[in-house]
């Protein structure tokens, strides 16, 4: 039972305090298991403070999708067959990433929300960040995806050669 | 932070969302990406197929096909060297399987199904020297679901013997358009020597969902 009223400071790796309602920390299995563990009646507040292996501008946009999100069904729907979608992303998520699209560090910022999302177990954020990265890297050539991904080629020419042999049987 | 450091769940979950196409391309990205193409599952897709006739042999898994590799003992090898270093598991709701008459390594089917989780496995049969490959292969996929078409009268014997199908098609009156791909000729039939009788009829009948017979 969630008390929608109740809130939690969450304290970041770089020493910030951050209150948010536990409409919010629901959704995120790492911090309802802190306070489970915390072994305190529903009822008692305030809590203690929770500790996040987070930083605090990423844990700003952690919450910020939170907030969106504060109604979603929980648990988080388990992996269906149609878990191949990559294109079902809602418009507001879409628009949530494309801002970071405006900024230099984008790609470190995605990654560092993937990271966040992961850390505080927050499967739906995972499962969005994921199909964000899918959909970049989707039907792009090698060169587009080493580019987009980051990736320094560690290959030699003859292993490259080799593996395109083999990548020759598959008709275009 | 670099992408190859992020959480492994997270990029087994990326990898399941990717078509086979790409993931060919991925695994010429760097070592870590070949490697982790080859670590992580597949995930699902809804149809393959493979066909094996003559000298020749056609697969195709989700976006990606690859049609008329000869099927030489080195490239049978090649291509099951790949296909390991291109999944480690994958899941196929529908695998349609054509093995018409040819002298292919029996075992190359199934080697190349490994690692296969298969929700119907639907194969055409148009040989007889094949039934037995197909009997194994169904054996591989104990909890999948069978639909066999037959292009010929097995012996009744081997009729009996077979596990219980969804659909158990048995046919020497149609063209099957589609047992075709490669070779584009008329499929070839055998012909059983002995009739089914009606009690063997209706022990076809109790076994199979669907049972059509259409054979002259």
């Amino acid at each position: 039972r969630i008390y929608p009223l109740m809130r939690v400071t969450l304290t970041t790796s770089d020493g910030a305090s951050v209150t948010v309602s536990r409409q919010l920390t629901k959704h995120s299995g790492f911090i309802e298991k802190a306070i489970t563990d915390m072994a305190v009646d529903d009822n008692a507040v305030p809590l203690s403070a929770v500790a996040v292996d987070v930083d605090d501008a990423t844990l700003k946009l952690v919450i910020e999708w939170l907030t969106e999100h504060r109604d979603d069904a929980l648990p988080y729907p388990e992996k269906t067959d149609e878990e191949r979608r990559a294109d079902d992303i809602p418009a507001w998520d879409q628009a949530f990433v494309q801002k970071w699209d405006t900024k230099e560090d984008q790609q470190q910022t995605l990654y560092a929300v993937i990271t966040a999302a992961d850390k505080l177990d927050i499967k739906g954020l995972l499962d969005m960040t994921c199909k964000t990265l899918a959909n970049k890297i989707n039907g792009k050539t090698v060169e587009e995806m080493r580019e987009i991904l980051q990736l320094e080629c560690d290959f030699t020419e003859e292993e490259l050669a080799e593996i395109r042999k083999e990548n020759a049987w598959c008709e275009n | 932070v670099d992408l190859l450091s992020l959480p492994s769940i997270f990029l087994h979950q990326l990898m399941r969302t990717m078509e086979i196409k790409d993931r060919l391309r991925l695994r010429l990205t760097c070592r870590a990406f070949e490697q982790l193409v080859a670590s992580s599952n597949a995930g699902y897709f809804e149809d393959s197929g493979f066909e094996v006739e003559e000298s020749q042999f056609s697969i195709d898994i989700g976006d990606a096909s690859f049609n008329r590799i000869e099927a030489t003992e080195e490239n049978m090898e090649t291509f099951l060297r790949m296909k390991s270093r291109l999944f480690s598991g994958i899941e196929v709701q529908e695998i349609t399987g054509i093995l018409g008459d040819n002298s292919v390594d029996p075992s190359f089917i199934r080697r190349l199904t490994k690692r296969f989780k298969i929700g119907t496995l639907y194969v055409f049969v148009t040989a007889g020297s094949q039934f037995e490959n197909v009997m194994q292969l169904m054996a591989d996929f104990p909890s999948s679901k069978y639909i066999m078409d037959v292009g010929f009268l097995p012996e009744v014997d081997v009729l009996l013997a077979v596990p219980p199908m969804e659909k158990l098609a048995i046919s020497n009156t149609n063209e099957h358009s589609r047992l075709n791909m490669i070779t584009g000729r008329r499929v070839i039939r055998g012909e059983s020597s002995t009739p089914i009788t009606a009690d063997s009829f209706f022990k076809l009948l109790d076994t199979h969902k669907i049972l059509i017979l259409d054979y002259k």
